[in-house]
């Protein structure tokens, strides 16, 4: 359904209003002609799973449409809830420019350059109103190169083409990166392309490498067509997605703000409480395989799902806006103005300020490993293992527990999830580059590192070390 | 031309918002400052020359074997036989839908979007020239036996210089649509090109530079008309009916 080209105001009467009002209250009578319908158009980005909280999954268990109808039953107003997908933030913002969507959830360099652009006109003004979800340290965004890729540091790439979207949180990873490692942005060459175009093309070689954010890194990682060879993480700058707002609508209707942040809270509650339930949802809608969806959104994930702005998330922004407006696509952006906590304080009432100050991970592994007899709580070590035809994830006190585990389990694994033994960053067992160490703790004397310049500055401080791959490090368990 | 930009200006500096919203297009000065800007760059010349060299490449290649294969279909009932079932089932089939094959296909994104320039101009190129065979008065070539010309001879002689009023509106539209073609698998898998400038600008929310894009693709398409209608008119002047 298209909105009428006419009414710029967002309240119909009339016989539309009573068709849907007669539609959705059942048993009204004649007495809800003179309610009014107030449309809701929400736009997300489907596949970007680090918003699923204010996109697919809200979508799919239909959290914001119940609230507002129970808002509705109060107050004799009908709401009707429209949902746009987006393939990243640029056309979102281009459509909130154009007053056709009031809500959208996007990265933060594209929720920089919406405040921005959209800040010339009353109308189509908007406000960061709360975030989905974040990682504090940048490592939503990472750079892949294919496996048989001679690179294996960022300054290999020099003079290569690396695959980004222009614009996008990956894009300002990408230019903070080559800064780390004493090189410009001019010293590689970016190639705008959408992340699932960059993927082909990394596949067939036609880039060096595809620098992007959730979840296309580890999607190729997964899929053995690609290699981690740079994680945004060792940035040590927040990213984050964020809800934005257009400010005269949310002012005409402050409800269906506090109900939209209310449902995104109930997701991120869902999310943190079932989160093998909900990636396998995620999964099954998006197309992306559930292993990759759990990698990002379980629980030591590398997305925290938390609705509230906290302190480091907007510190990010006045960092990132430099890049921005160099770049050319933020010419000014008051952040005070643009941040609007109201809403969001209101959804969580007196917690609100308990949970923002909060920067803890509320979703992680905690149980007892019963293979290696030994507590799971150490999030720099705990890992999991999840077999195939089973519900729930086996849990491992350290990545050599899970090796054991999988070493004696008869039977597949869908994936086995380990942390970097420098940066704790959620790895596939299977992509880890492992190195043995015999004279760690048996316990501990097998670790994975995401990245194999790690793995080799590991062997040279510990010259009793040895730098091994998947298969052989499972190996060590069989042949035990 | 300055009545339309003179109502642009109007309609977008005072924010005009009858149905149609001209509140946040940019307005002709801001497009012709970065315009201005673009054209102190040297990015711009080399997306410019970029995009007009895969036009090149991909439309001379279309329209050599273009009017190759369609004198071999249009002469020959074997060719015809094996060739027009092909040249059908492919025609319909839209270049910009062949970009996700072409990028796996070949070895650069580049030869990727000439071979989508060529295949959209290849099958104007081949259908007008197909036509413009069969619409040959069959009293040439038949005046042109009695004088004891061979099939060489007459395909040389008669037929091509013929049909070549025919072929050369195939080239015309195979133009245009080249043009269509190279922008759009630029916009999806480009590495300079102005289409490639275009949608990059539609990244950074930059409208300006979305119609500066938009009016240097303009710009250029024209220029390549005007270059094939030269050619064809200097070409067809020797011919009875092309003099028209």
């Amino acid at each position: 359904m298209t909105r009428p080209s006419l009414t710029r105001g967002r309240v119909r009467t009339g016989a539309a209003g009573l068709l849907a009002t007669s539609l959705l209250a059942a048993g009204c009578t004649a007495s809800s002609a003179a309610a009014s319908t107030v449309t809701v158009d929400v736009g997300y980005q489907s596949k970007t799973i680090n918003t699923i909280n204010a996109g697919t999954l809200l979508r799919d268990r239909g959290t914001f449409e119940a609230k507002l109808a129970a808002l509705g039953k109060t107050t004799g107003t009908t709401y009707s809830v429209h949902w746009l997908d987006f393939p990243s933030g640029p056309p979102l913002t281009a459509q909130m420019l154009a007053d056709k969507v009031d809500i959208g959830s996007m990265g933060d360099y594209p929720t920089l350059v919406n405040g921005s652009k959209t800040a010339q006109y009353a109308d189509s003004k908007s406000e960061l109103i709360g975030i989905t979800g974040y990682n504090l340290r940048g490592s939503l965004n990472q750079i892949v190169v294919p496996p048989d890729s001679p690179a294996h540091t960022l300054a290999d790439l020099r003079g290569q083409v690396i695959s980004t979207s222009i614009g996008s949180a990956a894009h300002g990873m990408i230019a903070n990166a080559v800064g780390h490692v004493g090189m410009s942005l001019s010293d590689v060459r970016l190639l705008n392309q959408e992340p699932s175009v960059g993927a082909s093309a990394l596949m067939n070689h036609q880039v060096a490498a595809l620098g992007q954010f959730v979840p296309w890194p580890q999607l190729m990682v997964f899929r053995k067509q690609g290699r981690l060879l740079y994680d945004g993480g060792t940035n040590n700058v927040a990213t984050f997605h964020a809800v934005l707002a257009r400010q005269s609508y949310a002012k005409a209707h402050p409800e269906v703000m506090q109900a939209f942040l209310e449902s995104v809270k109930d997701t991120s509650d869902y999310i943190n409480a079932q989160p093998l339930a909900a990636a396998q949802r995620v999964a099954t809608i998006t197309g992306i395989e559930p292993e990759v969806v759990y990698l990002y959104n379980g629980p030591n994930g590398l997305v925290t799902f938390d609705p509230t702005i906290k302190q480091p998330l907007t510190d990010a922004m006045a960092t990132d806006l430099p890049f921005l407006k160099d770049l050319g696509s933020v010419t000014n952006l008051d952040l005070g103005q643009f941040v609007n906590d109201q809403y969001v304080r209101a959804a969580y009432g007196a917690g609100y300020d308990t949970t923002r100050a909060s920067l803890t991970d509320p979703d992680t592994l905690h149980g007892t490993d019963t293979a290696c007899n030994l507590p799971v709580d150490n999030p720099r070590t705990a890992s999991e293992v999840w077999f195939a035809g089973q519900d729930v994830t086996s849990l491992a006190a350290s990545p050599t527990c899970a090796l054991q585990q999988i070493a004696t389990h008869t039977g597949a694994v869908r994936a086995a999830y380990v942390p970097d033994t420098v940066t704790g960053t959620r790895l596939f067992a299977d992509a880890a580059v492992w190195v043995l160490d015999p004279t760690a703790e048996p316990a501990s004397r097998l670790l994975p590192f995401a990245l194999d310049t790690d793995a080799a500055g590991y062997v040279i401080s510990h010259p009793q070390a040895r730098q091994m791959d998947y298969p052989s490090a499972l190996a060590r368990f069989a042949a035990a | 031309m300055i009545a339309v930009l003179a109502l642009w200006q109007l309609l977008t500096a005072n924010h005009v918002h009858l149905w149609l919203n001209f509140t946040k297009l940019p307005t002709p000065t801001e497009v012709f400052s970065e315009l201005q800007a673009q054209l102190k760059s040297g990015t711009y010349y080399r997306n410019l020359l970029s995009s007009m060299e895969r036009i090149v490449i991909g439309f001379e290649l279309a329209a050599v074997t273009g009017v190759l294969v369609g004198i071999a279909v249009g002469r020959s009932r074997l060719a015809a036989c094996a060739l027009r079932p092909l040249i059908e089932i492919a025609r319909p089939i839209p270049a910009i839908a062949l970009v996700p094959l072409a990028i796996l296909l070949f070895p650069s994104s580049e030869e990727g979007i000439i071979f989508i320039t060529y295949f959209a101009a290849f099958f104007p190129v081949v259908v007008s020239t197909i036509h413009a065979m069969q619409a040959l008065p069959t009293v040439w070539e038949d005046a042109a036996r009695t004088m004891g010309a061979g099939r060489v001879s007459i395909l040389l002689n008669v037929v091509i210089p013929g049909a070549l009023p025919g072929i050369f509106a195939g080239l015309s539209v195979a133009m245009g649509v080249s043009w269509i073609c190279v922008i759009s698998a630029e916009m999806i898998s480009g590495q300079f090109g102005i289409g490639y400038y275009t949608w990059q600008s539609y990244g950074l929310l930059d409208y300006a530079g979305v119609v500066v894009g938009m009016l240097s693709i303009g710009a250029l398409g024209f220029l390549t008309s005007w270059v094939i209608e030269r050619v064809g008119a200097r070409v067809n002047r020797w011919l009875p009916r092309g003099a028209r």
